[in-house]
């Protein structure tokens, strides 16, 4: 997130659309006020969050702010919209409207119904929408695997492939990232793995089994390391096994490894991964 | 029940299952232990899926974090928390400043210079 440019709007573009996120005035000033606490707390983070909340704690939870003193106090003639004719009113109706008769004026509006028939985006967990994971809109990043630590670099990219690294991350729709991996032959491992790590594929067929090193796949094709690496990471899924979503086939197309420093992809603007991890880097 | 209701509930189901009443009635009823069970399922499924953007949203990790909010008496709870970190970015920065002030472990510590040893003389 850029903090220093406050003008680009947070929102999701399912969010962004005016109509959805016109607020009711409950919210609005709800929310201004959660504003004010929210950056008050930043500011003075001794006193006044706990002192906030233990005041909350003290009152009742529906008539916020309101002591129960001034009810009994007043009669029911003062009250503005007490209804004196008992004779038809329906039950279910009758504690709300004692409720919006016996609140002072200004917290009306709590027991108000609002004109506002959209979605309910305040209470319900959101969940993105079609216009919210749109391929062409995804970042792209790009990695230099010169004498990274095989695994750690795997496990950077496999985050952002699958978009754990967004708050916006849902485990049922693609919202990751693109990663190109340039310089693939030059990732490194450390210890004697170079020689004894071992990759295996079975053909089916009895006696199929194929075994390699690292340096001979290496040799051969350097891209299938940092694939199978990354793969091994990423969620599982062919189309073929109905239990199996194919949201995993689909991550790893999302990875493009090239051997040697430049990649096909200068239109996307690719930008460099943020990798976290201190000891990725090999030590020479 | 009765057939006209097994039928209303194997609506959409795979193969023949929809259509003989035999095979519907056992899917029916393996489709309505499900939902009991997940109905459970869902509000643990929910709560993870809260916990997870939150921890996406902190650059601190997520158990600091809560436990920052829980010293300042800060009783959010996750559902409005992982929506401040999608929604409101600035919120919920606020926030995590307040849990970093708050739980002095999880200022992020700055990573020390290595010591460059005699390879600096070679």
């Amino acid at each position: 997130i850029n903090w220093t440019s406050p003008a680009r709007k947070p929102y999701p573009p399912s969010l962004n659309k005016e109509h959805q996120r016109r607020r009711l005035p409950a919210e609005e000033n709800q929310h201004q006020m959660a504003m004010a606490y929210a950056t008050s707390s930043s500011v003075m983070f001794a006193s006044s969050p706990s002192s906030l909340n233990n005041n909350n704690n003290n009152r009742s939870p529906v008539l916020f702010g309101f002591s129960t003193m001034a009810a009994s106090a007043s009669s029911p003639k003062n009250i503005v919209g007490a209804r004196t004719n008992r004779n038809f009113q329906i039950r279910c109706e009758d504690q709300k409207v004692q409720q919006r008769a016996f609140a002072p004026v200004e917290q009306r509006w709590m027991f108000t119904d609002s004109d506002f028939t959209g979605p309910d985006v305040w209470n319900k967990t959101w969940y993105p929408k079609a216009e919210d994971h749109v391929n062409t809109a995804k970042t792209w990043y790009v990695v230099d695997a010169t004498d990274k630590i095989l695994g750690r670099l795997a496990s950077t990219i496999a985050i952002h492939i699958r978009g754990k690294n967004l708050p916006t991350y849902t485990p049922s729709v693609d919202m990751g990232a693109f990663v190109i991996v340039v310089n693939a032959e030059k990732v490194a491992v450390s210890g004697k793995k170079r020689s004894q790590k071992l990759y295996r594929r079975h053909s089916g067929r009895p006696g199929g089994m194929t075994v390699e090193t690292f340096d001979q796949l290496q040799q051969r094709i350097p891209e299938r390391i940092i694939e199978h690496a990354v793969r091994g990471m990423l969620p599982k899924g062919r189309v073929s096994s109905h239990f199996l979503n194919k949201l995993g086939r689909d991550l790893f197309t999302h990875l493009k490894v090239y051997v040697g420093p430049d990649h096909p992809h200068q239109a996307q603007m690719p930008m460099d991964l943020p990798i976290r991890d201190k000891r990725i880097q090999r030590q020479t | 029940m009765n057939k006209k209701e097994v039928f209303k509930l194997a609506k959409g189901f795979r193969g023949r299952a929809k259509n003989c009443i035999r095979i519907a009635r056992e899917r029916v009823e393996k489709a309505l232990q499900y939902s009991y069970r997940d109905r459970r399922n869902k509000k643990r499924d929910m709560r993870s899926l809260w916990i997870e953007r939150i921890n996406a949203g902190t650059r601190v990790n997520y158990g600091n974090f809560m436990h920052g909010l829980l010293k300042e008496n800060i009783q959010l709870n996750r559902k409005v928390l992982s929506e401040l970190s999608m929604h409101e970015p600035y919120s919920f920065k606020a926030l995590v400043d307040v849990s970093r002030t708050a739980f002095p472990g999880n200022r992020p510590v700055p990573p020390t210079p290595k010591k460059q040893g005699l390879s600096i003389l070679v």
